[in-house]
């Protein structure tokens, strides 16, 4: 696989580099210089570092768990009661309500072996798969049933480009903090995010299309 | 100078014991060597050891070779971080966008001397440079390694993406790296 033979090279160049440092480092004498300002300067900050997070950290949580505690005596009650009003308005019971069972749609397609599905759901209609990347780059995958093969491509996140993907138009784009690609198979409509690179969507859409 | 540190553990505690105690007097010389200003390789020093110290269950074995250029590279890469906010050194490899697309696809790797090797990652810069190598020699994640340089997730990802590009770009135009079949 493409992506496997590159890291392939970039590991085998960052380990020479590092070896060869290594060697170069190994042996090397400072017997001259003196640490003592050094060893000030390193516990002085380390010394600081460990106390002052240890502080915040109980004040944080105090301060968390005193607002969960508002919250609960404040909100529960109104909460409750608005509960059993909906019940009362509705003149419904929960046995009688039929709930929409959404099955969770099947994945048809070979995932590549990088990745591993980790978790999954159905949500309003929609299978939600997270795939777990060997390269940290994790992927959630969100599968629905295309209702109407010539709707546009689910765009609604403005700045996407138009690609192609063995042939068929999808739609890809990256932004702050992730990266999505979306397309449709004519008989599903996907939308894929993950972090760091639009290409890792690329390549899981190349398998899917 | 006995240190007295928190530490999850024993081990930890002395794994970071060892190396600072081994290695200091060397970071120091070699961040003098960068800075020209003792007093600032000491804060260097000290800053680079506080990254560690907060990344101490990185190291595997503290004795090895490895753990002392892992040590090196981070020195290194505070050293000209300070050097760039005292604006003494330019960075230009940031601003450098290669214009192609350098890929490694239906490519392989050829003869490549250690030289040749050293010559090609360091003309990545130090930015650049430093985070190629935590990555790919390391194994690190990026929020790994964000710690230790003191930069953000999304900036490491940006500079690993324009290192791997740049070293693409490097290793195709020497010569290093050929089509497959040829």
């Amino acid at each position: 696989m493409k992506k496997i033979a590159e890291d392939d090279i970039y590991k085998y160049i960052a380990l020479s580099y590092m070896t060869s440092l290594e060697e170069e480092l190994n042996g090397e004498e400072a017997a001259g210089c003196d640490t003592t300002g050094l060893d000030r300067k390193t516990f002085d900050r380390i010394h600081n570092k460990v106390n002052k997070p240890k502080t915040i950290r109980l004040w944080a949580a105090a301060a968390v768990a005193a607002a969960a505690m508002l919250i609960t005596i404040v909100a529960l009650p109104v909460a409750l009661r608005m509960l059993d009003a909906s019940k009362i308005n509705s003149g419904t019971s929960n046995e009688s309500v039929a709930e929409e069972n959404y099955e969770l749609i099947p994945i048809s397609f070979e995932i590549p072996e990088n990745l591993r599905v980790a978790d999954w759901k159905v949500d309003n209609g929609v299978s939600v798969y997270y795939l777990e990347n060997e390269y940290e780059d994790d992927i959630v995958l969100q599968m629905k049933p295309l209702d109407n093969p010539s709707d546009e491509i689910d765009s609604d996140i403005g700045g996407l480009q138009l690609i192609e993907i063995n042939g068929q138009d999808a739609y890809a784009g990256s932004f702050e903090g992730y990266n999505v690609l979306s397309f449709h198979d004519g008989e599903l409509s996907y939308k894929l995010t993950c972090r760091y690179d639009v290409n890792t969507l690329v390549s899981l859409g190349k398998n899917i299309l | 100078m006995l240190l007295i540190l928190t530490f999850s553990s024993e081990e930890q505690k002395q794994n970071f014991e060892y190396i600072y105690n081994k290695y200091k007097r060397l970071m120091l010389y070699k961040a003098n060597g960068i800075l020209h200003d003792y007093s600032l390789a000491e804060d260097a020093v000290s800053e680079a050891f506080i990254r560690l110290y907060k990344n101490i269950d990185k190291i595997e074995d503290r004795e090895s070779k490895s753990t002392l250029a892992f040590v090196m590279v981070i020195v290194r890469n505070v050293c000209f971080t300070m050097l760039k906010k005292e604006k003494a050194y330019s960075y230009s490899e940031l601003d450098d966008e290669s214009p192609e697309e350098y890929t490694f696809e239906n490519k392989v790797l050829g003869q490549i001397s250690a030289q040749e090797i050293i010559k090609s990652v360091d003309l990545l810069g130090e930015e650049l440079k430093a985070v190629f190598l935590l990555k790919f020699s390391r194994g690190l994640s990026h929020r790994e390694i964000g710690e230790l340089l003191g930069i953000s997730e999304n900036n490491v990802t940006v500079r690993l993406h324009r290192a791997k590009k740049k070293l693409a770009g490097i290793l195709i135009e020497g010569g290093y790296v050929y089509e497959e079949n040829s």
